[in-house]
């Protein structure tokens, strides 16, 4: 099997044209996790096979209740081939055709391999310089098969956000691998989708993201993703924020474990963290690991919907002594269903007499009050806990660009309903 | 007057309370379980360093701790209503506080308050929830001494020093 693995991990090499070094760190990352993969609780046996035995779907074996999501969603049936992951075979970035006015402010926005090849001095800088080394990285280091390298210039400004969206349409898992630089001075809205469309029995999915934002820089990270109950979600990120702003509005649907939890180091910077969880039979784990390395102030709004799953929020704290600043957490979560599990696990230290600290969180099922109150208006059950939802979202929902407002909320009301939430 | 029990603990010990007078308890170091049933009433405990359990059935339970050192402070909730409300002053001592409240019916709210001086604090509200027959919520706010503060009372002829401690007994005052 190991044979088997290097000759694919070679394959997607000489695919790429990676030079030899590349190669070569690729084989070291996989005999590392290989030493490691015990730490992850995952059938790694299965998924190895899944790499090669690439299975064409049909129609038929579509689970009936993907095709109802998709006949609610409205969603033509050439498209919901498609989106089934019928008539794509390959994994691929798909670039915007914005990225020739990109080219002209002078941002560098290619394929993390590309990058590598061609910028070797900003690759040596900054490069797995940020994620500690863990099963994970190692996995991810091996066999990483897409993925952006993003630098943003001095002072420039990109106006036009910048939209990647992640399709996963082999039958096995993928490995993003990406790299973000922003400058002194230079701005950049970073609109990451993610999608797996096949439904092969578990799916791994284990990005792998270090993001750079200096002086000045201000940046704002997207991240939408809505996946089927058989994908496991296990990422990896990094930000190291020196002097900067950052925003990152995280939208997670469907899935069967996710698990997000970011280290972020904050050093006289601004963060701001959105997060929509939507749990539906599944493990969602989510929160930070924020170190303040010097003054910095913080906001986090965490909400989550828990239908027959789990949720779990977990935030990590660290203020150096003589931080001065502000951090404002919230998380609240609402139990749709009597076998749901919630853990809010908030955990805050604080070394600076110059740091203010305040965390709340509210978790239990809706307001009866207000329910009844919009069913006494003649508002059907579903559509009242809607109407509440979006109330609370509210916040969140207006940071994201129109067309995915849009989606998250017929999401939502699909999750509300009868057939339940589905990516 | 309210009828109420004190103790006084170092080491290990468990408390059965049936009977809805008020509680008292200096927890010095150690380990202690509070079983409460069928009762509603207020607890009041301080504690040096150690760790609390509670244990509610069919109860409603405030309680309120003065914490001075480490403290680790678990809840279990079946069918009872919980209001804990944590705090302590980090002058002399660094405080940390893991606070847990589990349950599966009723109401459950953790608050954590600290006014930070000048040692190291850590706040723990964990809440877990199985159901939806509950609901809780927590709080934690780990307060600091603005320099503006102390400016203004300094404006009214105290020294640096008696302006600190101004804010540190309104803090106290605000329990």
């Amino acid at each position: 099997m190991i044979e088997k693995i290097k000759a694919y991990i070679k394959n997607i090499s000489k695919k790429n044209n990676e030079p030899k070094t590349l190669l070569d760190e690729r084989l070291r990352a996989l005999e590392e996790f290989l030493k490691r993969k015990n730490e992850i609780n995952f059938n790694f046996e299965n998924f190895f096979e899944s790499l090669f035995i690439p299975k064409k779907i049909t129609w038929d074996e579509i689970p009936e209740e993907i095709k109802n999501t998709y006949k609610e969603l409205g969603i033509s049936n050439s498209e919901q081939a498609y989106l089934s992951g019928i008539s794509l075979e390959y994994n691929e970035n798909i670039f915007n055709k914005v990225k020739e006015i990109f080219k002209k402010k002078g941002l560098i926005f290619t394929s993390y391999v590309e990058g590598y090849k061609k910028y070797e001095n900003i690759f040596n800088k900054y490069r797995n310089k940020l994620i500690k080394p863990n099963a994970l990285s190692y996995l991810n280091n091996a066999l990483f098969n897409v993925g952006n390298f993003i630098y943003v210039p001095k002072n420039k400004k990109i106006n036009i956000p910048l939209q990647v969206f992640f399709l996963l349409t082999n039958p096995f898992s993928h490995f993003p691998r990406n790299l973000i630089i922003l400058d002194e001075g230079a701005e950049l809205t970073y609109i990451e989708g993610c999608i797996a469309p096949t439904f092969m029995k578990e799916n791994l999915h284990s990005a792998y993201t270090e993001i750079y934002v200096h002086k000045n820089a201000k940046f704002k990270w997207i991240n939408v993703q809505n996946w089927h109950k058989n994908m496991y979600v296990l990422d990896n990120a990094a930000l190291d924020v020196e002097n900067g702003n950052v925003k990152i509005i995280t939208i997670n649907v469907g899935s069967k474990i996710v698990k997000k939890i970011p280290n972020i180091y904050l050093n006289n910077s601004n963060l701001h963290i959105n997060e929509i969880g939507l749990s539906d039979k599944n493990e969602l784990r989510t929160g930070a690991r924020i170190y303040v390395k010097n003054s910095s102030n913080i906001h986090i709004e965490s909400k989550s919907l828990i239908k027959h799953g789990k949720s779990v929020f977990e935030l990590k704290l660290d203020v150096n002594k003589n931080s001065k600043g502000k951090a404002f957490i919230e998380c609240d979560s609402y139990m749709l269903s009597s076998d749901g599990y919630s853990l809010s696990d908030p955990q805050l230290k604080n070394n600076s007499n110059e740091f203010f600290i305040s965390h709340e969180s509210l978790t239990g099922d809706f307001d009866t009050e207000k329910l009844e109150y919009l069913k006494s208006r003649g508002i059907d059950e579903t559509h009242a806990k809607f109407l509440l939802t979006i109330g609370e979202f509210d916040d969140i929902l207006k940071e994201l660009p129109l067309d995915y407002i849009n989606e998250t909320m017929k999401l939502i009301q699909l999750y509300l309903g009868d057939n339940g939430g589905t990516g | 007057m309210v009828e109420q029990d004190k103790y006084v603990i170092e080491g290990n010990k468990d408390i059965i309370i049936n009977n809805s007078r008020d509680v008292n308890i200096y927890l010095k170091k150690g380990n202690v379980n509070i079983f409460y049933e069928n009762v509603k009433l207020n607890a009041n405990i301080v504690v040096d360093e150690g760790v609390i359990k509670e244990h509610l059935r069919n109860s409603s339970i405030n309680t309120k701790i003065r914490v001075k050192g480490n403290l680790k402070y678990f809840s279990n909730i079946e069918n009872s209503k919980v209001n804990t409300h944590i705090w302590g002053i980090s002058k002399h001592k660094s405080i940390n506080i893991d606070g847990l409240i589990i349950g599966n019916k009723g109401y459950g709210k953790l608050v954590e308050e600290i006014l930070f001086v000048n040692k190291p604090v850590f706040l723990r509200p964990a809440l877990e929830i199985y159901g939806n027959n509950i609901q809780m919520e927590h709080k934690a706010i780990s307060y600091i001494i603005e320099e503006k503060t102390i400016q203004y009372i300094m404006s009214r002829g105290f020294s640096r020093e008696e302006s600190v401690e101004i804010i540190i007994d309104s803090f106290i005052n605000m329990f």
